[in-house]
């Protein structure tokens, strides 16, 4: 009787954290048209003009991997708005921890004045940041960060004379399996572990 | 089951009550978490100078009442006589709101002059800083 009860409100305990992850969700309004996109498949929100356009493809990784990668592509009309998530998780350690290096890397070959090529974090989360002025004078902004396996890209063009596009590059929050958002504590030798306090939204 | 068990006459044992007081607090506990406000910044800040500050004065044309991070982008007369667009990087909802903004305090067409951190790449963005606007002198924006 005692453990029939006890599963039972282990159940309406479940219930009722996932009402609360849904209604945090809910919270989460559009504004001048613009969404807060969120994936829960693939463990991500952003900040995008509209619902992407979705693609899948292959992204051939440094050591050989084809790995599975899943594109979402948006515009204002006057930027462009790209997120790549590529699947790392049937890739090697290895593969997996040299995979922000490797993408950022070919962000510098195809050229143009890189202006900010820096480490980055968001909510702890690792990953790196380059600021790229194209030789038409567009602007590219980029956002590389890696979590249990999968490698988030955002890219955002805005043309000459346009804002830079910080507002998506700056955007990206990682999920868990329930749609909260993830932040974590940080130590100095990367050690992390899932911080308690999280942003209102 | 429980209102059967009370209907029975049975008793709760204090198992049974204790179960009750821990799902009644983790539901509390998670609620408040997903009001908690952010301990800290949700992103470095590595691309903006932060260090400089630029004074800005011009018109809103747009804003993005949004999370992570609240967006006004401001219309300024640029050197060369020519209007420019800054893209100016707030706070988050919850932030602002605790330090008394509001989604009216900043709408397109108003005219507010702001001081913000400008990003190292030379392009016209910038981290706020502070607003001046009708209701508001030099207040945070973060």
């Amino acid at each position: 009787m005692v453990m029939e009860i006890r599963r039972r409100f282990a159940r309406m305990a479940g219930a009722a954290i996932v009402a609360v992850s849904v209604w945090s969700l809910a919270a989460v309004s559009s504004a001048q048209g613009w969404i807060d996109y969120v994936d829960l498949e693939q463990r991500f929100r952003i900040n995008l003009p509209h619902e992407p356009a979705v693609e899948d493809s292959a992204f051939l990784g440094e050591y050989g991997d084809e790995l599975p990668v899943r594109i979402y592509t948006a515009s204002d009309g006057i930027s462009d708005y790209k997120v790549s998530v590529i699947d790392y998780r049937s890739a090697g350690v290895t593969e997996n921890r040299a995979s922000i290096a490797f993408q950022a890397l070919q962000y510098r070959r195809r050229g143009g004045e890189v202006t900010h090529d820096a480490y980055a974090q968001i909510d702890r989360i690792e990953g790196h940041q380059l600021q790229i002025t194209n030789p038409d004078q567009s602007r590219t902004f980029v956002a590389i960060h890696l979590h249990r396996g999968r490698l988030y890209v955002v890219e955002a063009n805005a043309p000459p004379g346009a804002p830079p596009p910080g507002l998506v590059q700056q955007s990206l929050v990682m999920l868990d399996e329930y749609g909260n958002h993830v932040r974590y504590e940080l130590d100095a030798d990367g050690n992390r572990a899932r911080a308690r306090t999280v942003e209102a939204d | 089951m429980l209102l059967a068990m009370r209907a029975q006459g049975e008793p709760l044992s204090n198992e049974v009550v204790n179960n009750m007081r821990y799902t009644a607090v983790s539901f509390i506990v998670a609620f408040v978490l997903s009001l908690a406000v952010p301990a800290s910044a949700h992103h470095s800040h590595a691309n903006y100078a932060q260090r400089d500050w630029v004074e800005l004065e011009g018109t809103i044309t747009n804003v993005h009442w949004m999370n992570p991070h609240v967006w006004i982008y401001l219309e300024v007369m640029g050197e060369s006589g020519k209007p420019v667009v800054w893209a100016m990087e707030g706070g988050s909802i919850a932030a602002l709101t605790e330090g008394g903004w509001q989604p009216d305090s900043v709408q397109v067409g108003d005219k507010i002059s702001a001081r913000c951190m400008p990003l190292k790449d030379g392009s016209s963005g910038c981290l706020l800083g502070y607003l001046t606007t009708d209701e508001h002198e030099d207040k945070e924006f973060d």
